[in-house]
């Protein structure tokens, strides 16, 4: 039992004849630890945006990654859950946009792209869509449906993207197995779906699709037949643009029963996915712990992707945790002893016992590429930061502990500052104002603009609930610069 | 070799429609109003080279002098076959306008019965005089200037000859202010208009600002 799965992209004719990229993306996996559960992104870059083609391969490859962390079992979430994780998701693609932007000297306009996201298991489905292009599906002996109409404005080449202001983000949840999934961009919208009626899925468009997905031959025929197919004089004849689709179908191999969640009734259906963050260690020993070597190769993997990134998700299940460590402890112990790697537990915040392994955070600040003089105060850290600096700092803030850090800027100069980690971040004025902050989505975690006038801004980082404080890292970004 | 058998779903064409609001009063008689004919033929000519082009623009024009006439309802150029204009009586800019802007939203209600998609309508205003028709064209202006503002329509304004500049300044809306026909210039007009329409007919989703072709060719410069 298991998805096969097959994506391909394709320059339009268009983009062709004026040598341009391909502004299209697509991917998919499994989970790691799970081939029951498959991600599937496609995004396809604004044809007005210089470096849309950028854009979608992060926006693509963000989505991958972010829902990858996060574990997927059966415990039914409702829509609004669904709706909060892809907001998230939504915001650290904003994220990757700015810190793009930032490398590249453009905005995130530049960089706009439509985006489209499912996860599915052989139980159930979620999916997201921002701007057109579609998401078809089909379950057992039902007709093709489209789950999103495309996010089209009035007119036929206008829709939004992920950078556009509040844009409406189309969320669904499907809380049965739909075996085939075929995801695309607009490029194939409109030889695929029939207008007339209100954008109905052809069945002599999607059925061929669905048979190629299904048949026996192998993976690389069928990637190479779609590679053809997208490039083929007929499909070129009849749209000039980009095009990707992206191919899905959950096979039950012959000889094996169907899972048994999925004989279940109806209304004892799990309902759709419980996601909670990854913890990956926990998660990779509740089913491999006599695995020693796993842990460890899965530990370092986890290191190098976690330095790669550069990121961390700190927020944890706390009772998955508990439990996990009333189970584990001995366990845990043992590899701990046989791993220094299980230093990077530190950095998942996991509660080891005190005096264990507890890694030497006593002086929080470790900053980067830049000279800096820290003035200790209570419950206060001030850091000086050199105009014209790139730094990141990395700090755990304890309770009730508010972290400033000031900046000696010119007016017109450039700030650019972000937040992993929870907590807020407020942008001070030299007269201790409350900066506006208008160009940047994730209003409590970054502040981006120009600066008003001369003198010493500062960033504040605070406990963001106040009723029950408690300690927790996080990272921070500066980037200060001339001129925009 | 399944993806062989795939059929391909005929939807119909986008449409891209534009109204053409030509002042035909009797100050247009002679060269002008030959002008103008000329230019209008010229249109077609030049889009029905660009064969989807032909498929997608759809022309309507409308007429005042002394009436207010929808000559032509809107059709696909290659369904056009213009017909001589010919100019007569005062100039009823306002009632012209009003009626453009309801001759443009009627055509979005045809489209989305029919399941049509379409582009932004154009609607360009050629006129060589002043409105006649009392106050009426501050109401036009004041309505046009709304839909441009909640982007129901483009609007351009070309003024010819002894035309009332400050008046179309106050009729155009401010984004696309009035521009000055360079003497009888009809044809380079047209031709700038039908590259146009060519170009937002095949523009594809996320191209928001269309650039469109250089005036220069038909407008006069100002100093």
């Amino acid at each position: 039992m298991e998805w096969k799965s097959v994506g391909e992209r394709s320059t339009g004719t268009k983009h062709l004849a004026v040598n341009q990229d391909c502004q299209d993306y697509v991917s998919h996996t499994t989970l790691r630890n799970n081939q029951q559960v498959l991600i599937g992104a496609v995004s396809d870059g604004a044809g007005s945006a210089r470096y849309s083609q950028v854009g979608s391969r992060l926006a693509v490859e963000t989505s991958i990654v972010e829902l990858q962390r996060l574990v997927w079992n059966q415990v039914p979430i409702q829509q609004e859950q669904a709706e909060e994780i892809f907001r998230n998701l939504l915001n650290e693609v904003i994220s990757e946009f700015q810190r793009q932007a930032e490398i590249d000297g453009c905005s995130i306009h530049d960089l706009a792209c439509t985006l489209l996201v499912f996860i599915a298991s052989p139980d159930w489905l979620v999916a997201m869509q921002i701007g057109d292009g579609m998401i078809v599906v089909r379950h057992q002996e039902s007709d093709y449906q489209l789950l999103f109409a495309p996010d089209k404005g009035e007119y036929i080449n206008e829709t939004s993207f992920v950078t556009t202001p509040n844009v409406k983000v189309q969320v669904c949840v499907r809380p049965v197995c739909q075996g085939f999934i075929c995801a695309a961009t607009d490029g194939i919208e409109n030889i695929s779906l029939i207008k007339q009626g209100g954008w109905i899925p052809s069945t002599k468009f999607f059925e061929p699709l669905e048979k190629h997905i299904r048949s026996s031959i192998s993976q690389e025929q069928k990637q190479a037949e779609l590679h053809r197919f997208l490039n083929s004089t007929k499909l070129n004849q009849a749209t000039d643009d980009d095009k990707t689709l992206l191919l899905c179908f959950y096979e039950y191999t012959s000889g094996a029963k169907k899972p048994s969640s999925a004989q279940l009734s109806h209304a004892e259906l799990p309902n759709v996915p419980s996601p909670q963050v990854q913890m990956p260690l926990s998660h990779h020993l509740e089913h491999q712990s006599s695995n020693q070597l796993a842990v460890l190769n899965y530990a370092s993997k986890q290191k190098e992707r976690t330095v790669a990134k550069s990121k961390n998700n700190w927020r944890q299940n706390q009772f998955r945790l508990d439990r996990f460590f009333r189970k584990n402890y001995l366990k845990l112990l043992i590899i701990g002893i046989l791993t220094t790697t299980l230093v990077l537990i530190a950095s998942f915040k996991i509660p080891l016992p005190p005096g264990l392994f507890n890694p030497n955070h006593s002086d929080n600040f470790s900053t980067i590429q830049t000279d800096s003089n820290l003035i200790r105060k209570d419950k206060v850290k001030i850091l000086q930061i050199a105009p014209d600096a790139k730094i990141q700092i990395s700090a755990t803030l304890r309770q009730n502990e508010i972290h400033n850090y000031y900046i000696s800027a010119k007016a017109g100069q450039r700030l650019i500052t972000s937040l992993r980690g929870d907590g807020i971040l407020v942008m001070r004025s030299p007269d201790n104002e409350i900066l506006p902050n208008q160009e940047v989505q994730k209003q409590k975690q970054a502040w981006q603009g120009s600066l008003p006038k001369d003198g010493e801004y500062f960033i504040q980082i605070k406990n963001e609930n106040k009723a029950s404080p408690r300690d927790y890292k996080y990272r921070l970004k500066i980037i200060l610069r001339d001129g925009l | 070799m399944t993806l062989s058998e795939i059929e391909f779903v005929k939807n119909p064409e986008p449409r891209c429609p534009v109204v053409l609001l030509l002042d035909t009063s009797g100050s247009m008689s002679g060269s002008p109003i030959n002008a103008l004919n000329e230019g209008v033929a010229a249109l077609k000519k030049d889009v029905e080279r660009d064969e989807k082009a032909s498929l997608r623009v759809e022309v309507a024009i409308i007429t005042f002098g002394g009436l207010v006439e929808t000559v032509q309802n809107f059709v696909t150029i290659d369904q056009f076959i213009p017909r001589g204009l010919t100019a007569n009586g005062n100039t009823p800019m306002g009632t012209a306008i009003e009626q453009a802007l309801d001759l443009v939203e009627d055509r979005k209600q045809t489209y989305k019965m029919n399941a049509i998609q379409y582009y932004r309508p154009w609607v360009f205003l050629i006129t060589d005089g002043a409105p006649t028709d009392g106050d009426r064209w501050k109401k036009a202006a004041q309505r046009l200037r709304q839909a441009e503002t909640d982007r129901k329509l483009s609007f351009f304004t070309v003024g010819v000859e002894n035309a009332d500049m400050t008046v179309l300044a106050q009729i155009a809306p401010p984004t696309t202010p009035p521009v000055k026909l360079d003497g009888l210039r009809f044809q380079a007009l047209f031709n700038w208009l039908s590259a146009s329409m060519t170009r937002v007919s095949a523009s594809e989703v996320g191209e928001g600002m269309i650039s469109l072709p250089p005036i220069d060719g038909w407008a006069q410069t100002r100093i």
